[in-house]
């Protein structure tokens, strides 16, 4: 349940800016309009009806004629006739009522905001000079929400790395594991090379103390009986000494053998104890005594050892990636990962067919370059502009990648020769809707579900309004229907972007079962 | 809700809600207390009109727990609104309340007179970019016409009516939309119409009945203050310059508006078809400097001291000639009556475009994958 208190608060700050008279004996019921507004602002997380509704009040000009038997308004009035009947003849109490309550999480639904309005976004409204401050930060702190939304899984970013917490603070599995497959390359890479390689040998230590971490690991967490070791610490602190100071093999050997004995030991149990019976490497033996031989000979090249370590290390790895793998719990945090990667796959394909259609600029919808559209300028921009929104619906997360999105648009139009910055080339929306008409006789239809929104009031979305109605739209009901200033001047890249908003809102919308 | 059932309502429906859209095929204004307004809604005309109640005040509808008396009057009388009903209008809509202010006899109400006409006349006057649209006090509006028209033509009489001192303070309305074509708003204009002898209470004497009664001057939009030239350019000219400049000083005192808008201040000097061979009435680039009105400015030089001193206190100010009547209603026309409501509404309607919204930037982004990093486990 919504913070009853902090929406009351924000809502007495709206009345003292707004001037709007109070009545003090009604205080009850200004806070239970406010728990109506918050409850049905809520749905919004799975219903985008209700959000696409809040953000149309909040877009209204309680001047312009026909105000307050918009859609939007009549439903929410109906919510709150119960206990304010007549509400909708006092536009902007229920606008301060909307602002009040609008949660402040960007949650399901609400992530889809920034598609909602595009009007805001290009500086489609004018004078509203009481309202205007509070409505662009509401805009603001509200995409601000889609951007940080819950878990991240909807948004941009993935996480960079992979960690895995299950009990008692997290174990690094897959780097630790990785640390052994590194040792084991960098080895064969390096043992040309005589021995003292520093870097060489902090690979090794490394990897010696990750198996170690990850044996200390499967014993504390998965319960495995792992016997003691007891020169552990006094050998890891020798293989140190030995990096730092660029020992040679039989300085550091007998550490190094005690390490590899109980580690290969110790796997070793764990299988026998897990029944698990893979092939078992007939080298590991005889890698260990070769080792073994040599820690008393003095200056043993390194290659000569290099060949046993790989062979050793590489029995380690195998061995203990498919015990690590096998753990249920890991399994599962795997599986978790995996649909990470999974999603960096898909961004990064996505990504990939974005930036191959904009390189290629070619319009698959009429199946012809764009080059060869340039006498339909109009043509042009519908259809970049819905193909642009086609890849990018692909992208998780695309919400809060309008901005770079139709910049890279903006780009792509740029290098087809149209003028997307030139100020003299600015036209009216009416214009461009006018001209936007004449092309959308052979474009794809609207989704339903956005048909059935704009069927309710279709404030603030020209672009979808005229897609809904087609060639039979009648543009003298555009500015009543829209509820825009259709002399609101706009530039090629805007209007492209505004394009792109509302072709991205519509296949969003259409993409997943919200409810 | 009632849960009257009345005589049938009349074919086609009408109904005496001015926000009602049931005749238009809408939704009844009363649907949340009337769910069947065909049967049990007041407001509509019924068959049998001596059966039916008169229409309820919508205002009492509006909140909760508030019973409504059949025998109260509608709040739309076509009169002049009350403060109440000031303050109710102000609730629907961003209203553009306009003080208009001057002593005794200074002519307000007949500039608003003046005023009116002009605007709800057919004529189109390019200077002024709003036409009429409406009036919820025509009533009133027609009472001062037909007191004008009436008018013989001599300076000692009366135009109009003083406004009497007994009576709540009192505001005129004027719905205005926009002349261009793509701006179809219905804008209410509220224009005050007080008793002079208030407003000189108010600005000479700190009396607490005056500053109750002019208690909405801190949420006008602009300003009127009316200055008469015929008492300036005669005997009492020190005692009337004198009285403006308080009120000046005033309005100067009073908190900016809430919206940080500038406020639009006009001063006007009313009658001036009768100083008209004694003053010429400068340029428009000259009109707030006091030597350029010659002898009226040198009779008048604290009024033009306190013009300085609202304008340095952030108000927008200019000055005006204008002749509401110069001759009877049927010989003449007014002279700039129009000029002073323009230049308040350049300020009280002012529609700068919104900027673009600052987008927020997320730290740490610098490829396109990595726009969004996700939060540093702790």
């Amino acid at each position: 349940m919504p913070d009853l208190d902090k929406m009351h608060e924000r809502l007495r700050n709206l009345w003292n800016r707004w001037d709007l008279d109070v009545n003090a004996e009604s205080t009850a019921m200004y806070r239970r309009a406010l728990e109506i507004t918050a409850t049905w602002l809520d749905r919004g997380a799975r219903d985008p009806a209700t959000v696409l509704e809040g953000a149309q009040i909040l877009q209204i000009d309680p001047e312009n004629p026909g105000a307050r038997t918009r859609g939007a308004v009549e439903r929410l009035a109906r919510e709150l006739g119960t206990v304010w009947a007549g509400i909708e003849r006092k536009l902007p109490w229920m606008q301060a009522l909307v602002l009040a309550s609008w949660p402040d999480s960007g949650a399901g639904a609400f992530a889809l905001l920034p598609l909602m309005a595009p009007a805001l976004a290009e500086q489609g409204y004018r004078g509203r000079l009481m309202q205007k401050k509070d409505v662009l930060e509401w805009w603001t702190g509200a995409t601000q929400a889609g951007l940080e939304g819950p878990g991240g899984m909807n948004l941009a970013g993935v996480p960079e790395s992979m960690e895995v917490a299950i009990s008692a603070g997290p174990i690094v599995w897959f780097d630790l594991v990785a640390k052994v497959s590194i040792c084991k390359h960098s080895i064969h890479s390096e043992k040309g090379q005589e021995n003292s390689n520093q870097g060489v040998f902090s690979n090794v230590r490394d990897a010696i103390a990750s198996v170690n971490a990850i044996l200390d690991g499967l014993a504390s967490h998965m319960g495995f009986q792992i016997p003691a070791h007891s020169t552990r610490q006094p050998d890891m602190t020798r293989l140190t000494q030995a990096v730092n100071n660029s020992w040679k093999f039989s300085d550091y050997a007998d550490a190094l053998l005690n390490m590899l004995t109980w580690q290969t030991s110790v796997i070793g149990t764990i299988w026998l104890t897990s029944n698990i019976r893979p092939a078992v490497n007939p080298r590991l033996a005889s890698d260990l005594e070769f080792l073994s031989a040599r820690r008393a000979t003095p200056n043993v090249p390194f290659h000569q050892v290099a060949d046993a370590l790989i062979g050793i290390l590489d029995w380690i790895d195998a061995h203990l990636q498919f015990l690590v793998f096998q753990q249920p719990i890991l399994l599962s945090a795997w599986a978790a990962q995996r649909s990470l990667i999974q999603e960096r796959w898909t961004r990064s394909a996505a990504q990939q067919e974005l930036l191959f259609w904009g390189q290629a600029r070619y319009c698959h919808g009429l199946g012809k370059p764009y080059r060869r559209m340039k006498s339909n300028p109009d043509q042009i921009l519908f259809w970049a502009a819905f193909e642009a929104a086609q890849r990018a619906a692909c992208l998780p997360g695309c919400e809060s990648l309008v901005e770079p999105v139709t910049a890279y648009l903006c780009e792509v139009l740029h290098q087809l020769g149209l003028p997307t910055d030139d100020p003299q080339q600015a036209r009216s929306l009416h214009a461009w809707l006018t001209g936007l008409q004449a092309v959308l006789s052979d474009a794809p239809k609207l989704s339903g579900q956005l048909g059935a929104l704009l069927q309710r009031d279709a404030l603030g979305l020209p672009v979808s309004w005229l897609r809904a109605q087609g060639a039979a739209a009648d543009m003298t009901q555009a500015m009543a229907r829209t509820g825009l200033d259709l002399d609101l001047k706009l530039d090629l890249g805007q209007w492209a972007s505004w394009i792109f908003r509302e072709c991205l809102l519509d296949l969003r919308l259409a993409q997943e079962p919200w409810s | 809700m009632s849960e009257v059932n009345r005589p049938p309502p009349l074919r086609p429906l009408k109904c005496g809600n001015p926000d009602c859209a049931i005749a238009r095929g809408g939704r009844c204004a009363r649907a949340a207390e009337h769910p069947q307004p065909e049967l049990t809604c007041p407001d509509l005309a019924r068959e049998d009109p001596a059966a039916a109640p008169p229409p309820s005040p919508s205002t009492q509808a509006m909140s909760p727990g508030a019973t409504v008396d059949p025998g109260t009057p509608a709040p739309w009388s076509g009169r002049h609104l009350d403060p109440g009903g000031l303050y109710d209008l102000m609730q629907h809509t961003p209203a553009r309340l306009i003080g208009v202010l001057g002593p005794y006899n200074a002519g307000k109400t007949t500039l608003l007179t003046s005023i009116f006409l002009q605007v709800a006349s057919d004529r189109r006057n390019h200077e002024f970019p709003y036409h009429f649209a409406s009036s919820r006090t025509l009533h009133s509006w027609r009472q001062l016409i037909d007191r004008a028209r009436a008018w013989s033509g001599k300076p000692t009489d009366e135009i109009v009516a003083h406004t009497p001192t007994a009576e709540e303070a009192g505001f005129l309305h004027l719905g205005l939309r926009p002349t261009s074509r793509s701006d179809d708003r219905h804008i209410d204009v509220l224009l005050s119409d007080l008793a002079g002898e208030w407003i000189t209470d108010w600005a000479v004497r700190a009396q607490e009945l005056s500053r109750q009664r002019l208690a909405f001057l801190r949420r006008c939009d602009g300003f009127v203050v009316l200055a008469d030239s015929a008492e300036l350019m005669g005997q009492k000219a020190g005692q009337m310059d004198a009285t403006l400049a308080a009120i000046l000083r005033r309005l100067g005192d009073l908190p900016p508006p809430a919206t940080a808008h500038q406020r639009g201040l006009a001063l006007v000097f009313s009658k001036f078809d009768l100083v008209v061979e004694q003053v010429s009435p400068p340029a428009a680039d000259q009109r707030r400097q006091q030597i350029a009105w010659g002898a009226l400015g040198r009779r008048a030089p604290r009024l033009f001291r306190a013009v300085e001193m609202t304008s340095s206190a952030g108000n927008a100010t200019d000055v005006f000639a204008v002749s509401a009547f110069p001759r009877p209603l049927a010989q003449a026309q007014p002279i700039e009556v129009l000029a002073p409501l323009r230049f308040l509404m350049e300020h009280a309607d002012a529609r700068p475009r919104w900027p673009r919204p600052a987008y927020p930037v997320t730290r740490g982004s610098s490829s396109f994958l990595a726009l969004r990093r996700p939060q540093e486990t702790p």
